[in-house]
């Protein structure tokens, strides 16, 4: 894994010079650097920030700052870029080293728009901001980021997106630039609020992905929404089941009558469309907003294991 | 499941019973509530906020015209008082012998200093002494010697509470911020009602300059854009709820689509139903907009 503090970055670059050394943040002083968004880091395994900033020897109120985010692994850095799949892609490194494509998610590793460059190497996570932007300013601010691209190996999907399939024959495609790969709850109420609370139990040791699909054939265009969480165990996902069920659908849960063997598979309507869950093994698939019953049915087969 | 605490979820927002799940889930300790029967009375029938807009309140480099500024700042206080002269329309709000606070946003969509330096010299130039005029923004500010805030945070959404404007901008009050993020947003209106704060709140003024229509927690240029309004009232929820409005349009927009601000920001709601800080439905609120309407969303 690389260390961001063992990153070396040129003194001057383009007619700007950096302003001093660099600034290490620390778990314990994330939230002084970022108060109120150092949840954001922790909720992908974080290690270590360094910020280098640099002044423009031209324009005194001009600033480029480099943040580099240390996370544990290169799964966290496809985490946090999958967040926002907007902007524009650009390669940092020779074409051979961009990630094969996958039928259900970007594989970009850098995206740029209007003087923020944010990318992903190895278990690194880059956000470079300058504070005007301007096409020589974009260059220097790719330069930038080349030079860290440079430490990097080849880039790696994590293995849950293996259980999302993009059918062939299926009415149901994937919105690709929606699907996003996380951890905690936080993150999850970012994408798609459920609740302020963490009925699903999830956590450090769970992993899950969130995604879109659309009809092609009847042309709707309102989204079903789909998450799928890894748990540690089958044991913790069955539990998750139990806790989400009161909680979502309290009137569902009091109605079953043998909760000694709780439905594994159902669809249910709900005021905003039909909603299902299915639990399979460790893996846990919910899906929200599906216009009938069979509409779940289907997507629950384009997001499992078998 | 009687004993299950209850919870707040998609569903409520969807049903519409997000004020009786509020209502039921939020524990008010007996200093809120003896506050909020006090606050409950002054709380009037409609709120006026107003917004006024100005396409030549940015240049072309985004930097600010202070001549149109503060032609913008007059604008709204004559509206917000139905004063004649810019002097009438502050000493409505304040005499010379307060000692005023001004709290600005000091992160993610930073108050524009400009914004806040043509405050500060207005009051000055209605008789409110300089050195009645200080900075209440941050945790380490003593409340006690200011008889009178004025709240001028940016429009901003918020990733853990949806919005963070008007009702999260006293979240430094507090004193320990974290304790108002997740589900816990919702009681970002108890801050108003924290002794020190209580009351003291005579006029809000929201930077609309330049708002921020995605959540963070860091600044991304791509969703700051160039509305070029002020808006102000002295109803915080109304302020809050009128912003929103805007973020929201402005977020559909983006994306062709509707794209919910997600977590909602349940604070509005709970700030009206629960803290009784104001209104937050649009139908309780008298929106008056002047000046530049292209692009207005709302």
């Amino acid at each position: 894994m690389l260390k961001a503090d063992s990153l070396k970055l040129p003194e001057t670059i383009d007619g700007w010079t950096l302003s001093g050394p660099p600034q290490k943040i620390t778990r314990e002083t994330i939230f002084d650097y970022i108060d109120g968004g150092g949840e954001l880091y922790l909720a992908y395994k974080f290690n270590q920030l360094m910020v280098w900033k640099y002044q423009s020897e031209k324009d005194s109120e001009n600033e480029i700052v480099v943040e580099v985010y240390e996370m544990q692994n290169p799964q966290e850095t496809f985490g946090l870029l999958s967040l926002d799949w907007t902007g524009e892609p650009v390669a940092l490194k020779p074409e051979p080293e961009t990630p094969p494509e996958s039928p259900v998610s970007p594989t970009f590793t850098a995206l740029y728009g209007d003087g923020l460059l944010r990318a992903r190497v190895d278990n690194l996570y880059l956000r470079i901001l300058a504070s005007r932007e301007t096409p020589i300013i974009k260059e220097t601010i790719l330069n930038l980021g080349k030079i860290i691209a440079t430490e990097g190996s080849h880039s790696t999907l994590p293995d849950i997106l293996a259980v999302l399939k993009s059918k062939v024959g299926s009415s149901w495609q994937i919105k690709k630039e929606r699907t996003s790969y996380f951890h905690s709850y936080l993150i999850l109420n970012s994408l798609y609020y459920l609740s302020h609370e963490n009925i699903l139990h999830l956590g450090p040791d769970c992993e899950a992905i969130y995604t879109e699909w659309e009809n092609k054939k009847t042309g709707n265009k309102k989204s079903v929404r789909m998450i799928i969480i890894k748990y540690p165990s089958h044991q913790a996902a069955s539990q998750a089941l139990d806790e989400f069920k009161p909680a979502y659908v309290p009137e569902k849960a009091a109605a079953e009558v043998k909760p000694s063997s709780p439905e594994v598979e159902k669809a249910l309507p709900l005021e905003d469309g039909w909603a299902g869950w299915k639990l399979d093994g460790n893996f846990l698939t919910l899906v929200f907003e599906a216009p009938d019953e069979s509409a779940v049915e289907e997507l629950f087969s384009l997001g499992s294991l078998k | 499941m009687s004993s299950r605490k209850r919870l707040i979820t998609r569903r409520d927002f969807i049903r519409g019973t997000i004020s009786a799940t509020l209502g039921l889930s939020l524990f008010k300790p007996d200093w809120v509530q003896k506050s909020i029967a006090e606050t409950q009375k002054n709380v009037g029938n409609k709120s006026l906020v107003v917004l006024v807009r100005d396409q030549n309140v940015l240049d072309g480099q985004l930097k600010v015209n202070r001549q149109v500024l503060a032609s913008m700042v007059e604008r709204l206080m004559l509206e917000l008082t139905g004063k004649k002269d810019i002097k009438q329309a502050w000493l409505s709000f304040f005499s010379p012998k307060d000692v005023v606070g001004l709290v600005p946003t000091p992160m993610m969509n930073p108050t524009h200093q400009e914004l806040l330096d043509l405050i500060k010299e207005s009051l000055a130039a209605a008789g409110i002494p300089e050195t009645n005029i200080r900075n209440a923004q941050g945790r380490n500010v003593d409340l006690a010697p200011m008889t009178a805030l004025i709240s001028v945070p940016g429009l901003k959404a918020h990733w853990l509470t949806g919005i963070g404007t008007v009702i999260k901008n006293y979240i430094l009050f507090s004193g320990a911020p974290r304790n108002y993020h997740y589900e816990d947003s919702a009681k970002l209106g108890e801050i108003w009602h924290l002794p020190q704060v209580k009351g003291k709140t005579r006029l809000i003024i929201v930077d609309a300059l330049r708002p921020v229509c995605d959540k963070g927690p860091q600044f991304d240029p791509r969703y700051r854009w160039p509305y070029k309004g002020l808006l102000a009232s002295t109803d915080p929820v109304a302020l809050d709820a009128v912003g929103l409005k805007i973020i929201q349009a402005k977020r559909d927009e983006f994306r062709g689509e509707p794209w919910p601000i997600s977590p909602p920001p349940i604070c509005i709601e709970a700030a009206d139903t629960v803290y009784k800080l104001g209104h937050s439905q649009l139908a309780d609120i008298e929106l008056k907009t002047i000046g530049w309407k292209e692009e207005i969303l709302i």
